[in-house]
């Protein structure tokens, strides 16, 4: 039994290096291999093609498949676009996605087209990278029409976001007429950039959990502080005020808040105007608080 | 008895042919500081190797400054060509410095006279070559010159390099993407295989 023993251990010594050994010569096959397809870029077409397409439809790694997903969908060719086709539209999981969004690198027209056709609201996988090859291939108006079909909130905000970072305040406002204005939409507002809508929706009073949100986004956008003043001296209600020095505080206007303590002469509100130019750590403060301390608030 | 005189002369005679198809003459030293240049055989991608300048519409050749100045190009449709390689190794304090590789039809200007040894046969170059591949500042540009050589050379060079294992992966790739774009149907038939281990 002890012979036995000792016989099992040495045999077992003797695998483990050859195990070792083995993990490092795929390791290092792995890698070879995942740098051969890369290399594949600089290759004539004709010669990259057959290559590409024989490691997308063989047994490797999906790291491998997917460098070899991107060099067909470099290659200007219509067979190198069918196969790209055809993985976006029945691949697995993970690849499926990717050729989805490397249509929106360099897809044919015809590609790009059928994306709509892959757009499936219920596939949370398949809706964003239909929504992410659209964003690279730059087709607001494709989007646009997601949005403004969206049939649940998910849809609508995954749409947003991308209209947001696409920059496109034409859909966007044309959006506002189609679906109404609602936080999603507020923050695509936001992230475009767009200023103009976001002040008619701040002085729009028929929501106000909406114009309150709109009044924020002014500070986050920048470059309106004086109409912060302004909604704030209009404001017909505290909320509406907190907003408007919540957007000050955003955008880090403190000569617009000193004007306010300034001008006030309720105590209370002097307070709390105080209070916000401590938080934005601004300047004044000192100078407020020795002429306060002089008896000067 | 002519037969026993003839024996070894034959046996002589095969033994220098071996010598000189298996050895070759190792490039010379290179001891004094500047740059060395030698000719061997282009390939296709050192046939057209030089510095070009672009101008709207059209390509210029302009030849290259060895010191401080613009980098090669190569594959540029224009009339340099030549089925000779000129090589160049600056030596400092007696180490390489610098490599380079253009098409022996391209203009070169150095500050100082170059230290000129002359022809090489393809093997001898390539080994130097492969001489540099642990020196860590000039050895991506060494992978780069041996492509440049001889095509069928340069392969057989390349491809040992990816296969040796004891080299950093960051240089076998190297030699990977210099490979793919020799245009020889032996590369392809070499990727295929790399590809098919599976």
């Amino acid at each position: 039994m002890k012979t036995l023993t000792k016989t099992l251990l040495f045999a077992l010594m003797l695998a483990t290096p050859v195990v070792a050994l083995s993990q490092g010569v795929d390791r290092d096959r792995e890698e070879l291999q995942m740098a051969a397809v890369e290399a594949l870029i600089t290759a004539p077409p004709e010669r990259a093609l057959p290559l590409a397409t024989k490691v997308l439809n063989g047994n490797y790694s999906y790291d491998i498949k997917e460098r070899a997903l991107f060099i067909l969908s470099q290659i200007d060719r219509p067979e190198a676009q069918e196969i790209l086709i055809e993985t976006a539209r029945s691949g697995d999981g993970e690849l499926r996605g990717e050729a989805i969004r490397m249509i929106g690198i360099n897809g044919s027209e015809e590609a790009l087209a059928l994306l709509a056709t892959l757009y499936d609201p219920a596939d949370s996988d398949a809706r964003e990278a239909v929504l992410e090859a659209y964003l690279i291939a730059g087709d607001a108006e494709a989007v646009y029409r997601i949005a403004a079909n969206s049939t649940n909130n998910d849809e609508f905000e995954d749409a947003m976001d991308v209209l947001g970072a696409m920059g496109a305040r034409d859909q966007l406002r044309r959006l506002r007429e189609a679906k109404g204005v609602s936080e999603a939409y507020i923050d695509a507002l936001i992230i475009s950039g767009d200023a103009e809508t976001l002040l008619e929706i701040a002085a729009d009073g028929s929501d106000e959990e909406n114009q309150l949100q709109a009044i924020e986004a002014l500070g986050i956008v920048g470059g309106h502080d004086d109409r912060l003043i302004q909604i704030y001296r209009d404001a017909g209600s505290e909320d509406v005020r907190e907003a408007a020095l919540d957007g000050m505080l955003i955008s880090g206007y403190d000569d617009g808040v000193l004007e306010l303590y300034r001008s006030s002469t309720d105590p209370a509100e002097k307070k709390e105007l105080l209070e916000r130019l401590v938080i934005m750590d601004s300047d004044e403060v000192w100078s407020i608080i020795d002429s306060a301390l002089d008896g000067g608030l | 008895m002519s037969r026993r005189r003839t024996l070894p002369g034959i046996a002589v005679a095969l033994l220098m042919l071996a010598a000189a198809a298996d050895s070759h003459a190792a490039l010379p030293a290179m001891p004094q500081d500047g740059w060395y240049r030698w000719e061997t055989m282009a390939g296709t991608q050192g046939a057209t190797a030089c510095c070009y300048q672009w101008r709207p519409g059209s390509v210029r050749r302009m030849g290259c400054r060895l010191d401080g100045g613009n980098g090669p190009s190569i594959d540029v449709d224009c009339d340099v060509t030549s089925d000779t390689l000129q090589v160049f190794a600056e030596v400092r304090d007696g180490r390489v410095r610098d490599i380079r590789a253009l098409s022996a039809a391209c203009p070169v200007e150095t500050n100082a006279p170059v230290h000129d040894l002359g022809a090489v046969d393809t093997a001898s170059s390539i080994d130097w070559l492969h001489g540099l591949l642990d020196e860590r500042a000039v050895r991506e540009d060494a992978v780069l010159v041996i492509a440049m050589h001889e095509n069928a050379a340069a392969m057989r060079s390349l491809t040992a390099l990816i296969e040796n294992r004891r080299l950093d992966m960051d240089l076998r790739e190297q030699a990977l993407f210099w490979l793919v774009q020799l245009p020889d149907d032996a590369v392809y038939r070499y990727f295929d295989r790399l590809l098919g281990a599976r």
